[in-house]
């Protein structure tokens, strides 16, 4: 029993068991399922194909283009980093790999438009309008255009969409002066936009004529009617019995810029 | 005798073996905690309204946007100024009023929206293009998850006057606008779009005479605005011009 001990093969069983005790001990087998390595940044930009600048979308009423668009970040959403937390898994037992910062080369942005109404057809309605200039100081409208045929009674204050890339331009514009046209009338070609605008000086909204075309009628009498869209006078009216804090109150000076 | 000593040298070496990564300098690469990649929790959006086209402009005494980049420049710059608020992987999202540039860039025969896409790019920011004022509306409402995400903070660069954002002005038609956002339509926005902490101001002109407080009626939250004037001339960050002029919550 004693020689048992103290033999050869004793020592170097005993050495062998010893050797595979103490190896998960030492370095050669590793866990580090907790690193965490970096992944390449993705582009700055996607592909996301760029609508095509052109149409004016349509002015769709506000209640309808309040539906739910679209998460427009398709392009931010992409390079965004992962939306869940992640459980990081173990890694097999290799070497790590140490993070890889990766230059990307910058890269034309290809912004996503945000929910894009339909374009909207530009054309002239057939119809001939008559149009009667008023030039207001501190406004911006145009004055009253209606149907031919019609009674100025049923005219609208308008503002008018010029196209100067076209050329198209309001008869005053070759006249020196805005107030040149005081009163004249005009044969008028175009339409009525679904665009509404606001005349930031008076804090009032009106429709728009496009023009395409025009034909002096030269000077005429002044209508027998107060310039300005119907709000205006809506407005003045309501004004004896509402509070202040109703009123959208214009800027005291001319200009509000 | 020798037998015997060399066996237990050996049986010793391999002691030795098993024990030396407790002694040794370590090589390795240490283990780190686990971190779970973050859900973003916050928003920066800045708006930038169009430039007014110098057909319309140029006769006139008060004469708008001689250069076409007042609103771009200074976004850009308050951008560099943010810069220090964002948290690793955040970005800002700059919605910018896409027909005003197409148009003023047409009249001068120049691609504004690259120029615009450049800026961005060297920014590093989110540019989004809006066509109306109501895709705004629906952005600040949907764009992200606004009960984790809401927006932090909110700032605009362009006309406007006390009561409007006007994000187009003078560029559809000679002195007005086609596209606003006015006091009316803030109630369209969510009170949820904005966090209960949410900065806000606007760069534009006269928001602070009723703008500012509206916002802050709506969302509970102020909205820093011009009383007066804001010039954008000198570039960067627009000041007060008027005289007695001042920023109001």
């Amino acid at each position: 029993m004693k020689n048992f001990f103290v033999t050869t093969s004793f020592v170097k069983w005993s050495g062998a068991l010893l050797l595979a005790a103490l190896l998960p001990l030492s370095g050669l087998a590793q866990n580090n399922g907790a690193i965490i390595q970096e992944t390449a940044p993705a582009p700055a930009t996607t592909s996301t194909p760029a609508e095509t600048p052109g149409e004016t979308p349509s002015a769709a009423p506000a209640a309808a283009e309040s539906t739910p668009a679209p998460a427009p970040a398709a392009t931010t959403e992409s390079t965004a980093p992962a939306a869940r937390p992640v459980t990081p898994t173990p890694a097999p037992a290799a070497p790590v790999a140490r993070p890889v910062t990766v230059t990307v080369p910058a890269q034309r942005a290809v912004p996503v438009v945000l929910n894009q109404a339909p374009p909207t057809k530009r054309f002239s309605d057939g119809v001939t309008y008559v149009g009667h200039r008023y030039f207001e100081e501190k406004g911006g409208g145009w004055g009253w255009i209606k149907k031919d045929g019609d009674s100025w009674g049923s005219a609208k204050w308008v503002a008018i969409q010029e196209d100067p890339l076209r050329g198209i331009l309001v008869p005053s514009r070759k006249m020196g002066s805005r107030s040149a046209d005081q009163d004249y009338e005009y044969k008028l070609t175009g339409y009525f936009s679904e665009k509404v605008a606001y005349d930031p000086h008076l804090d009032e909204t009106m429709p728009v004529f496009v023009l395409e075309s025009y034909q002096s009628l030269g000077q005429a009498k002044p209508l027998d009617r107060k310039p300005g869209p119907p709000m205006r006078f809506t407005r003045s009216k309501r004004s004896r019995s509402s509070s202040r804090e109703d009123r959208p109150v214009p800027s005291p000076d001319g200009d509000s810029f | 005798m020798s037998h015997r000593l060399l066996s237990c040298l050996g049986a010793a070496l391999c002691l030795l073996a098993g024990l030396s990564p407790i002694f040794a300098q370590t090589d390795a690469v240490p283990v780190a905690a686990p971190v779970p990649a973050l859900v973003p929790s916050r928003e920066f959006v800045i708006v930038s309204g169009g430039p007014a086209l110098r057909t319309f402009e140029r006769d006139k005494r008060a004469s708008h946007d001689k250069y076409w980049g007042n609103f771009i420049d200074a976004a850009l710059l308050r951008f560099k100024q943010l810069q220090s608020q964002l948290q690793p992987g955040e970005k800002i999202t700059w919605l910018v009023y896409r027909p005003g540039y197409r148009q003023r860039g047409a009249e001068m025969v120049a691609d504004l929206l690259d120029e615009v896409m450049a800026r961005a790019n060297k920014a590093d920011v989110n540019l989004l293009w809006f066509d109306r004022a109501p895709q705004v509306v629906n952005y600040l409402n949907r764009g992200k998850d606004r009960k984790t995400t809401p927006v932090v903070v909110f700032e605009y660069f362009g006309h406007s006057n006390k009561a409007c954002f006007l994000f187009d002005y003078s560029n559809d038609i000679d002195g007005m606008s086609v596209d606003y956002l006015h006091v009316r339509d803030l109630s369209d926005i969510s009170q949820n779009a904005l966090a209960s902490d949410a900065t806000s101001k606007s760069w534009g002109c006269h928001s602070g005479e009723l703008f500012s407080a509206s916002w802050k009626k709506r969302f509970g939250t102020p909205m820093e605005g011009a009383i007066g004037k804001t010039d954008y001339s000198r570039g960067g960050l627009p000041f007060l011009s008027s005289e007695g002029g001042r920023w109001n919550q």
